[in-house]
């Protein structure tokens, strides 16, 4: 098991300052397996990014355990085989896709040729090949999410966490995306990730968490959906959790 | 740390501040010409200390600058987030961006320096080797400043009250030790008490900014007491230093929502 979240509960203060809090986490627990694509869908303000984040140790939960790879999430060697693509990322923009792309992949530990090869590789996948010299700040909004992509599968990490990883790409692009998440699985490698488009979700992944109001309502794999459309299932969790007045 | 480092001055030098900097150099140079064939009384003194103003001048509007736009772009624009997501620790965060502006402010002071030394040679045909004392003094003290952001960082997530509230310390460390003179002549006899105990307060919490304001005797060439400057810069060094601890352990712990 990679990630493992244990009635993990988050909360956050509802002004900037002291005052009330409002809870977003209410006993999240879920796990993910070596080797699977799992989909997290929710509605918007349900906890998914509150979840990414708590993943990558940004965040610190108030109650229950995380573990990422048998430790606490933002341990400098765990990171080392995370990767993770913001939603609406932004990255350095004075640098151009080759320098931005080198200084990840140093971080990831690669060096010089195999560097090279590999930033060349992933930028032609990505079709940012002719743009590469390009500064970021002169990106369209889906280039910025292919060098997002491409940072994402530089070098091959374990385990990779992408926050709406399809927005703002042309049908091209989509294509181009699910086969790089696909292919990560073909070669081993995990991966986590939220989407508002439910085919997309439906298309990829492995398993699938839908969450509300905090935790997870509902697992669902990708065999159990039979002939029915996710969307399907998907409003019919949410309106039963609705009618559950438990955690309102 | 050293990517870090590294990312932050590869950063620096594309960043338009950095070319707004270099625009104000040049001005600044022709200003040089038009200032000394104004200048009717100790055209040398009155060029040196017009050298070393405008060097401290240029290098901490850089340092200003570039400390806006960094955190603009970590905490407005969520940077921040992404990098900490990177196999970075937390305090590599915090440290490398600090020498990473700390270093291009000092490449820029260096380079300021160095081009004012040789037109002060051209102008009056001497070799004034001791506008280099004024490097060190400049580059701490925009340290002590630099490291202020690093503090406020983690307390608001706006960088432009972050700015606003570097320049208020600066502000204040300038003008400290006046008003602290001021407090012990006649005319301070009327303040009430609590005033002057707040100003007291304020001399020991506050970095004292007017200590490194050395260009009068700098560019006379008298009166500058080597230890008094030892000990100035070393004052600089270690409020620098707990500032940047400080500012590493509240980030430790800091949530990035």
């Amino acid at each position: 098991m990679i990630v493992q979240f244990e009635d993990v509960e988050k909360s956050f203060p509802l002004r900037d300052i002291g005052g009330p809090r409002q809870k977003v986490l209410r006993g999240l627990s879920f796990y993910i397996h070596e080797g699977e694509i799992l989909g997290l869908v929710g509605l918007n303000g349900q906890g998914k990014s509150t979840t990414i984040k708590l993943m990558l140790g940004l965040i610190y939960p108030e109650k229950g355990t995380i573990n990422i790879f048998g430790k606490e999430p933002g341990n400098t060697e765990i990171k080392k085989k995370i990767s993770y693509l913001p939603e609406n990322p932004h990255f350095f923009d004075t640098l151009n896709a080759i320098e931005f792309l080198h200084f990840v992949g140093t971080l990831r530990g690669l060096r010089g040729n195999d560097l090279r090869k590999k930033i060349k590789n992933m930028l032609n996948i990505v079709g940012l090949t002719g743009n590469e010299k390009k500064s970021i700040r002169k990106y369209s909004k889906g280039m910025v999410q292919r060098l997002g992509l491409a940072q994402a599968f530089l070098g091959r990490p374990e385990f990779v966490i992408l926050d709406e990883p399809l927005s703002g790409l042309d049908p091209l692009g989509r294509k181009m995306a699910k086969e790089l998440i696909l292919n990560h699985k073909k070669n081993g490698g995990t991966v986590f990730f939220t989407s508002h488009i439910l085919e997309d979700i439906e298309d990829m992944a492995d398993r699938i968490l839908i969450m509300n109001r905090g935790r997870i309502v509902k697992e669902v794999q990708k065999e159990e959906l039979g002939g029915r459309s996710l969307e399907s299932v998907f409003v019919e969790v949410i309106e039963n959790d609705k009618n559950d007045s438990t955690y309102s | 740390m050293t990517r870090m480092i590294l990312l932050t001055l590869k950063e620096s030098v594309k960043e338009r501040a950095f070319y707004g900097t270099l625009i104000v150099f040049l001005f600044s140079i022709g200003l040089y010409f038009i200032v000394n064939s104004f200048t009717m009384f100790e055209p040398e003194r009155v060029m040196l200390i017009y050298s070393l103003s405008t060097v401290e001048i240029i290098s901490l509007l850089l340092v200003f600058f570039l400390v806006f736009t960094f955190l603009n772009e970590d905490l407005s624009k969520k940077s921040l987030e992404y990098l900490l997501s990177l196999p970075i620790k937390r305090w590599e965060y915090v440290a490398g961006r600090f020498l990473g502006i700390s270093l291009s402010g000092f490449v820029v002071l260096f380079v300021t320096t160095v081009v004012f030394f040789l037109m002060h040679y051209i102008v009056f045909g001497v070799f004034y080797f001791k506008m280099f004392l004024h490097i060190p003094l400049i580059f701490v003290m925009s340290m002590m400043i630099i490291s202020f952001a690093f503090l406020l960082i983690n307390a608001s997530k706006r960088p432009v009250l972050i700015a606003f509230l570097v320049l208020f310390i600066y502000a204040i460390g300038i003008n400290l030790d006046d008003a602290v003179q001021f407090l012990g002549t006649k005319k301070a006899a009327s303040i009430p008490y609590f005033s002057k105990l707040l100003v007291k307060i304020a001399y020991y919490v506050f970095p004292n900014l007017s200590f490194f304001d050395m260009k009068i005797p700098i560019s006379y060439g008298i009166g500058i007491n080597p230890e008094h400057y030892v000990l100035v810069l070393i004052y600089g060094l270690i409020y620098t230093g707990f500032i940047m601890l400080f500012a590493v352990i509240l980030f430790n712990r800091k949530e990035i929502k």
